[in-house]
């Protein structure tokens, strides 16, 4: 375990320094994943696996979700295509491959065979969740506050001006 | 574990009320949407909260789960957010009118905020503290660039929120490392397991620092400052400049309780060189300006300079005088955004933020004159109004703390500060260009009044709101 605690924090931080000083967008988003899987496989290695998974799907996925807008964004001409071959080249897709081969092994040793974590307690989804409602009840209402709060800023950002002639008084 | 009852919920009534008004008026404004009404239902609601904001009498603090705590100097602190917000509230109706766009979740956003800033001032663990910052700050950065299509609303949004967004990961870090040594996100346990000396608690320290530093506008971390408020619309520059400082300021106060590594000798040399130079270098870059908002922006730069001073001295008696400070310092400041928010719409800020444009209000409107004189004399400091108190229980405090080279610099730094702030107020009795005569909204002409009369009745008398 302590072996994966380090391997894959120290992916983590490879790979953000890598988006750090990435120029491409897209090459950006794709560091960005590695080294959030790669923070998940920590939440893992110290005993927090419902952490782990929160970071995969909620991070990882939501990243995953701005990508693929961010693509559809770039592809707007005909230099699509030289952009792609530009892109496949050994030297763009080697790092982040060997990045998260590390991660993979990691997480398939894990899964192998189940050792303890270094913290030598889980913290169960159970646990997380009693805690959640019981003492930090409030902490959750505040929260969805915040997302309230957001929404109604990015509704009003996201606005189209032109659509509004006549709205409200 | 206890549960949480109705009866357990009582002492953060305000917060729920206010949260309440949140969800509500939002579900109203899915059917229906008026401006009046929205204003007249956030008023009621602040009112409400303000109400139920008073002390009970009981002057034990009550715990609310392990997250909040409410005592006296809380409660204080909520009914002085409330009041920013009720004034925020006040002055936007007219100002917002001419506004492309929706103008209702203008309200829904600050009533938001304010409620983040009640919870920032009645944490008691990180969690907590964390969370109110955030809400404090999220509505913030939308109000900042409300007006649509304004391409300086824009900017001043987009800074705020990449700025703050640094500032919160920042602290988020520093709290991590101090949890690291302590083992627990309770500020009061911080204070009993903190107090040994370590690398890790040195650097979480700083970096807590860093991170309220930077929305309290110490140097260094100042430079966001002008900006932001030049390009928000006037309403939310008086927010940021009062409401906001005041709840980051409540915070801080319990922190340097809470923190025994704020207290160590380098921490509390960092600090006074932190203050010196905020009070230094915001009152010579106020002198350089020709916007009216820069200058209220680099002032609050000073006077959170000053307001330092206090808070070195907290675990004596500083946060006596950080409170005396705040109440005379947003009374000053609410008076002056009020007049500048009178004079101008969200479709043209300048015409309360350019000297230009404001040489000569006096022909326009004596009584804008006169209270907006009024406050930047008292911002001054100058006796018989509420600055000169303010300013007195700072350095009564700092006397009593000894900090004698911080002093020197304070005066220095007032003295350079009633040069440009008389210099702007006697530009109000000089011959202008416009002739308009201003028209005030009643509820406007109101608060500025009801303003005004506070500036000079804290000065006069300071007894009043002991």
């Amino acid at each position: 375990m302590e072996l994966a605690f380090y391997s894959c924090g120290l992916v983590a931080i490879i790979a953000t320094v890598a988006m750090l000083f990435s120029r491409n967008p897209v090459h950006g988003l794709l560091y960005m994943i590695v080294s959030l899987l790669a923070v998940a496989m920590v939440f893992f290695a110290v005993g927090a696996p419902f952490a782990a998974a929160l970071e995969m799907i909620v991070y990882a996925g939501a990243i995953m979700v701005l990508f693929v807008f961010v693509v559809m964004m770039l592809n707007l001409g005909g230099e699509v295509e030289l952009l792609e071959r530009v892109w496949l080249q050994p030297r763009t897709w080697v790092l982040p491959a060997v990045l998260s081969a590390v991660v993979l092994v990691q997480l398939v040793s894990f899964l192998w065979d189940s050792a303890p974590s270094i913290a030598g307690q889980e913290v169960s989804p159970k646990q997380v969740g009693i805690l959640l409602f019981g003492p930090y009840l409030l902490a959750v209402e505040l929260a969805s506050m915040i997302l309230l709060g957001a929404l109604v800023v990015a509704l009003h950002l996201g606005r189209r001006e032109d659509l509004e002639e006549g709205d409200g008084q | 574990m206890t549960t949480i009852t109705f009866a357990s919920l009582l002492p953060i009534a305000p917060i729920l009320v206010l949260s309440g008004a949140v969800v509500l008026l939002m579900l109203i404004l899915a059917f229906y949407r008026s401006h009046g009404f929205t204003l007249l239902f956030s008023l009621v609601f602040i009112v409400a909260a303000l109400v139920a904001s008073l002390p009970a009498g009981n002057s034990a603090p009550v715990e609310v789960t392990e997250l909040l705590v409410v005592s006296v100097s809380t409660q204080f602190y909520w009914a002085l957010i409330l009041l920013c917000t009720l004034v925020c509230v006040g002055i936007s109706h007219r100002y917002i009118v001419p506004a492309r766009g929706l103008r209702e979740e203008w309200y829904l956003l600050l009533l938001t905020s304010a409620c983040g800033g009640m919870v920032l001032v009645a944490s008691q663990h990180f969690v907590s503290l964390f969370i109110g910052l955030e809400l404090l700050s999220i509505p913030l950065y939308g109000l900042a660039a409300f007006s649509l299509g304004n391409g300086r609303s824009l900017e001043a949004g987009l800074k705020y929120l990449v700025l703050s967004g640094v500032a919160s990961a920042l602290l988020a870090f520093g709290a991590a490392l101090v949890y690291a040594e302590t083992g627990s996100l309770l500020l009061g346990e911080w204070a009993v397991r903190g107090a040994q000396e370590s690398s890790l608690l040195v650097l979480g320290g700083m970096l807590m620092l860093a991170g309220l530093g930077f929305k309290l506008s110490w140097l260094p971390f100042h430079t966001w400052t002008p900006d932001v408020y030049q390009g928000s619309p006037m309403p939310v520059s008086a927010f940021l400049a009062t409401a906001k400082k005041v709840a980051v300021a409540a915070i801080l106060v319990k922190l340097f309780e809470s923190l025994p590594v704020w207290r160590h000798e380098q921490f509390v040399t960092l600090l006074t060189v932190m203050a010196g130079a905020s009070i230094v270098v915001g009152n010579l870059l106020a002198i350089s300006q020709h916007s009216l908002k820069r200058l209220l922006a680099y002032s609050s730069v000073a006077h959170f300079g000053y307001l330092l001073i206090a808070m070195i001295a907290v675990p004596g008696q500083g946060a006596e005088a950080v409170w005396i400070y705040l109440v005379t310092y947003i009374v000053a400041t609410l008076a002056a955004f009020a007049v500048l928010s009178a004079l101008a719409d969200i479709q043209d800020d300048a015409k309360g933020d350019d000297f230009e444009a404001v040489r000569g209000l006096h022909q326009r409107s004596p009584f804008l004159a006169l209270v907006l004189a009024l406050s930047l004399i008292s911002l001054a400091g100058i006796p018989l109004t509420a600055g000169f108190i303010g300013k007195f229980a700072v350095f009564a405090a700092g006397v009593n703390a000894s900090e004698w080279v911080l002093l020197v610099v304070a005066v220095m730094g007032s003295a350079i500060g009633v040069f440009f702030y008389l210099r702007a107020a006697l530009m109000l009795y000089q011959r202008g260009d416009s002739v308009d005569v201003v028209k005030l909204a009643p509820i406007e002409g109101a608060l500025i009044g009801v303003l005004g009369v506070a500036t000079l009745v804290i000065g006069v008398w300071p007894g009043v709101f002991v």
